[in-house]
């Protein structure tokens, strides 16, 4: 491209903020900017749906509000939503044939946050159906491409966020979560993104996978912008029956990952050139066994030297129970998601199938048409797990493994240090179609699913490249329940030290 | 207590940058499926297979096992299984409201509500006919 477009600009929420509000540049510009920059990047397959009447209807309402002087947080602000959050408007497939065509009568909680904060939804992000892939290669609507090298996956299952972000096309998107979605696509595409701590965000409205996994989670560019994100959608919502009213002795409101955010900073501002000084940053042992590629390991060891330069200190930690996050991971995830799946019948809604008997054969025929491979994989080993004579000794074994992988973590954060870092995953994007068996895929989730598992927060921040592909590798940071304040502001003292999140595909 | 780290786990990247785990506890065997177990399952999911997915699933069904059998190998005697992940760090109240039946409001929003029915006729959902 010959020329910066106009909203790719500004490298922070804030500046784009404050460029709106001083009437610098109008929200219809910059909605315009995206929307002409998603056009020319149709090759990402990025987006599944954008509708630029409805986008420009909402930026014109931004621009009357903003000439009224409104302080709204993302007034103005460009950003998308993964497929799995319904949206009135926009369709909402899930990544999936069996809502192809579905359009929502109501817009998930997330969506009418950030719609009341101002935001301007570009359209929908594509994504692994129903969640469920590390690649975004299990679409219906094909694979997203990655913008550091076309021929790589971007991750999944939110790959069309992490691609939009990383591409420019916009400042921010919504993710969802549930054993690594968020966190490995940002850092397979050099972006950053947050998993809140379980119960914190509104899950109403966002279509269900493994329901005591799923949560919803930004991902942009740098860690200030997943704050301005992240802080007005953390709220209790009754309609959501996990969702928490208190997080320790807080409100679960809006303003509280702010001021946990604006505490820390400033307590790291005393320190000088040692920001950091004081933090203790726990390195599990088991996650630098030879289990991660030598690139990786070394990117993740040159940025802890780089949080040691900014004053915190490494602690050797055990999480001994590491080798049974996939096994647990893959037990209870497929058990909740067949659970979850078995709404879809080709009556009240989705896909339904053109030649079939009776009512069962009607039912199973349409399913089996729409699903898609690994859709249909974890149906069947959900079922097979909580079936008759099973249920014993996977479902109820994994749910008391749960409680002892959940032990260490809370064992370590409680007596021996402050965060958790480690990689994100054991590798960098590998290439579009060179996929292994389905358990392949499942075992690179090793480092995320734990988190998942235990119902942590933790985030993705990009640490450096892979030597030879110039790919991107994250660093995850884990933090200790309700910590998300926290775990924003180590990062954006990580990112004002260095500038791993600034850079950009050689392509754009 | 017997843990994880009694396994023997050994990891490789390959190649093409595939991270492979091989997981050996002594005590496993492998688990054999087979057709009438696939059918049984997909039959209990309302899934209808077709011979070529049936027979992918049974094969691919003993890699998973595999993986997913490795829970046998640790002791989990008096651990209360864990429903809500932060059941262990505070105090956890699962809200649950009455399931109650309310008619739509206007017939708009009930046309609104079902508009993505596959197929409906006078504000009803149709289906192959289950009682003649």
């Amino acid at each position: 491209m010959s020329h910066t477009p106009l909203h790719a600009e500004f490298n922070s929420i804030a500046a784009l903020r404050q460029a709106l509000a001083t009437r610098r540049v109008s929200a219809h510009d910059i909605t315009r900017s995206a929307l002409d920059a998603i056009h020319a990047h149709t090759d990402l397959n990025a987006f599944l749906h954008i509708d630029a009447e409805l986008s420009l209807e909402q930026a014109h309402q931004a621009d009357q509000k903003l000439t009224n002087g409104s302080d709204l947080p993302l007034l103005g602000i460009p950003i998308a939503h993964k497929d799995l959050l319904v949206t009135q408007g926009w369709r909402t497939t899930a990544g999936s044939k069996m809502l192809g065509d579905y359009v929502s009568p109501f817009d998930a909680t997330v969506v009418r946050h950030l719609r009341n904060a101002g935001a301007i939804c570009l359209g929908k992000l594509n994504c692994d159906a129903f969640g469920m892939g590390s690649g975004n290669e299990n679409s219906a609507f094909g694979p997203v491409r990655n913008p550091w090298d076309h021929s790589a996956i971007p991750g999944g299952s939110s790959g069309g966020s992490a691609a939009a972000v990383a591409a420019g096309l916009l400042q921010g998107a919504t993710g969802t979560d549930t054993g690594g979605s968020v966190r490995q696509p940002a850092a397979m595409c050099g972006v950053s993104g947050i998993k809140p701590t379980y119960g914190t965000v509104s899950r109403y409205g966002v279509i269900a996978s493994g329901s005591s996994l799923d949560q919803v989670g930004p991902i942009a560019r740098h860690a200030l912008d997943l704050l301005e994100l992240l802080d007005p959608i953390s709220t209790f919502d009754p309609a959501d029956a996990t969702s928490l009213e208190v997080c320790n002795d807080a409100a679960n409101q809006a303003g509280r990952v702010r001021n946990d955010y604006n505490t820390v900073r400033s307590a790291q501002k005393v320190n000088g050139s040692t920001p950091l000084k004081g933090l203790r940053i726990g390195i599990p042992d088991e996650y630098f066994s030879t289990s991660i590629s030598p690139d990786v390991a070394a990117t993740i060891e040159t940025a802890l030297q780089e949080f040691e330069t900014l004053g915190a200190q490494r602690v050797r930690i055990s999480l001994p129970r590491t080798a049974l996050v996939v096994p647990v991971y893959y037990v209870i995830s497929p058990a909740e998601s067949s659970s979850n799946l078995s709404r879809f019948d080709g009556v009240r809604y989705g896909y339904r199938t053109q030649e079939y008997g009776d009512l069962d054969d009607m039912i199973s025929r349409s399913r089996t048409e729409a699903f898609g491979d690994e859709v249909i994989r974890r149906i069947m080993v959900g079922t097979y797990v909580l079936s008759h004579g099973y249920y014993d000794a996977y479902y109820l074994q994994a749910q008391r493994l749960r409680r002892l992988i959940t032990n260490d973590f809370r064992q370590a954060l409680n007596n021996q240090c402050d965060v958790i870092m480690g990689p994100v995953a054991p590798a960098v994007a590998r290439a579009i179609g060179d996929k292994g068996a389905p358990t392949d895929d499942w075992n690179a989730d090793i480092f995320t699913a734990g988190v998942s598992l235990a119902g942590l927060p933790a985030m993705s921040i990009p640490c450096g490249f892979a030597s030879d592909r110039n790919l991107p590798v994250g660093l995850q940071i884990i933090g200790h329940y309700f910590s998300e304040g926290q775990l924003l502001a180590i990062a954006d003292c990580y990112q004002n030290a260095t500038d791993w999140h600034q850079r950009k595909p050689e392509s754009l | 207590m017997s843990s994880a780290g009694a396994m023997a786990v050994r990891s490789c990247v390959d190649a093409k940058r595939r991270v492979t785990h091989f997981t050996y506890p002594h005590e496993q065997e492998l688990m054999t499926i087979t057709q009438q177990d696939v059918d049984r399952i997909a039959r209990l999911a309302y899934l209808k297979l077709t011979p070529d997915q049936t027979a992918r699933t049974q094969s691919e069904f003993s890699e998973i096992v595999t993986l997913i059998q490795q829970l046998q190998s640790v002791s989990t005697e008096g651990v209360t299984p864990m429903e809500h992940p932060l059941s262990g760090h505070q105090n956890v109240v699962l809200r649950l409201r009455d399931d109650v039946a309310r008619p739509a409001a206007t017939p708009e929003e009930r046309d609104a509500l079902m508009a993505n029915a596959p197929a409906t006729a006078d504000g009803l959902f149709l289906v192959p006919t289950v009682i003649e």
